[in-house]
């Protein structure tokens, strides 16, 4: 049987105290590491100088565009600054249409249907739903940890990029029915999002690694 | 990155600055700053990009969409994680994606690495060997290997656990042992 000490220290599954002493008493063992040395000292050679000066070139002639863009831009919206009066007459619009949808909200609460709002019957079943979701997605969750590691990093990252995706769209739905739970839409989302996080952990739950 | 050239970072430029101080002159949009960071670590990235590629003229578009989502992006960078772990993520990622559009192609089209090293010899025999290995184990033995990455930097920037980059580069140097056995066994004698 081949000695596995050398592994094992590779691993870190044994200190370099103890694998010094093996080795010194181990041919095998000494061999690999000295032939790994070699490699690691071949493999330094390989870092050897690219030309970068063209692909700076055109990376500041883009930067500097993008620059000069965005000043003009701030410029432009510092030009349209609103006069204090109607930025006074603004707030006060703004805090009008809260009341009312606030009142809207509530009226809708009450159970009267109106287009766009979930009664609160509805809305008690969506979220329990939803609810059922979350727990599901949270038990698949600490599954697929373990399953992403072992996973071709390509496709891990793959999974990786959609899963921060989905997140990304959960977030945006969860901000938005803080101002309004009962919307209608939004919910609608919401609940598309958490069924697409649930398919795609069982996907990746459910993955086999190929055999190296 | 090996500690050395984190600590050298600033040195190579000013003498004064180091690499925090050069992002906070990035973050408010510092051109010369932009191109301290780009020196510092365009040839790495190209020559990891070029390994992973296989084709410079694509590793140069990812290196230079690289840099542009970061320098677009620098005002949020906040300190929490080393930037280098920052940068090599989204290479790799870019490296990744652009594997992904352009996989008829790779798959065969001729190995352009050697552009990086025309040197024939055991060099060459290495490098030819590296592009034999399965895309993660590559990736890992480049960063590893070739641009002095730790061990644990890596895996965070893969995403993956210690453990799991530990064993996947003991394995990349057991088949490039077994690859270039008769090469390692005449530098022993
Ligand atoms: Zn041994």
């Amino acid at each position: 049987m081949k000695c596995e000490m050398y592994k094992k220290f590779q691993l870190g599954r044994i200190g370099d105290r103890e694998y010094d002493l093996h080795e010194k008493a181990c041919p095998a063992c000494r061999e690999m590491h000295f032939q790994d040395k070699q490699l690691l000292s071949a493999a330094r050679k390989l870092r050897v100088p690219v030309n970068t000066v063209t692909l700076w070139d055109k990376l500041e002639s883009r930067l500097k565009a993008e620059l000069k863009t965005n000043r003009s831009n701030e410029k432009s919206r510092t030009k349209l600054k609103i006069p204090i009066q109607l930025g006074f007459f603004l707030k006060a619009a703004a805090f009008l249409i809260g009341i009312g949808l606030l009142a809207l909200f509530f009226w809708n609460l009450s159970g009267k249907q109106s287009s766009g709002l979930l009664s609160q019957q509805a809305l008690n079943k969506v979220e329990e739903t939803e609810r059922s979701y979350i727990a599901a997605i949270d038990e698949l969750e600490k599954q697929s940890g373990t399953r992403l590691d072992i996973m071709d990093i390509e496709l891990s990252f793959l999974y990786r990029d959609r899963l921060d995706t989905i997140d990304e769209q959960i977030q945006r739905c969860q901000n938005a029915l803080k101002k309004n739970p009962a919307n209608h839409q939004v919910r609608r989302y919401l609940l598309a999002a958490l069924q697409d996080k649930n398919d795609t952990l069982r996907e990746i739950v459910a993955f086999e690694p190929e055999s190296t | 990155m090996d500690n050395q050239s984190q600590i050298n970072i600033g040195k190579r430029y000013s003498g004064v600055m180091n690499e925090e101080d050069i992002i906070k002159k990035c973050q408010q949009n510092d051109m010369g700053a932009f191109k301290m960071i780009f020196e510092f670590y365009s040839q790495s990235m190209m020559r990891t990009a070029i390994r992973i590629l296989r084709n410079r003229q694509d590793a140069e578009d990812v290196v230079q969409t690289t840099f542009l989502k970061v320098f677009r992006n620098i005002k949020r960078f906040q300190f929490k994680s080393r930037f280098s772990t920052y940068l090599y993520r989204i290479l790799i990622n870019n490296c990744y994606d652009s594997l992904k559009k352009n996989r008829i192609q790779t798959d065969s089209q001729e190995m352009e690495t050697l552009a990086l090293n025309p040197v024939p010899g055991q060099a060459m025999e290495l490098e030819a060997a590296i592009q034999k290995l399965p895309q993660r184990m590559k990736t890992c033995f480049v960063l590893f290997a070739i641009e002095e990455f730790k061990q644990d930097e890596i895996a965070r920037l893969l995403n993956l656990k210690v453990g799991t980059v530990k064993a996947t580069i003991f394995r990349a140097k057991q088949h490039l042992r077994r690859m270039l056995s008769d090469q390692l066994k005449e530098g022993q004698a």
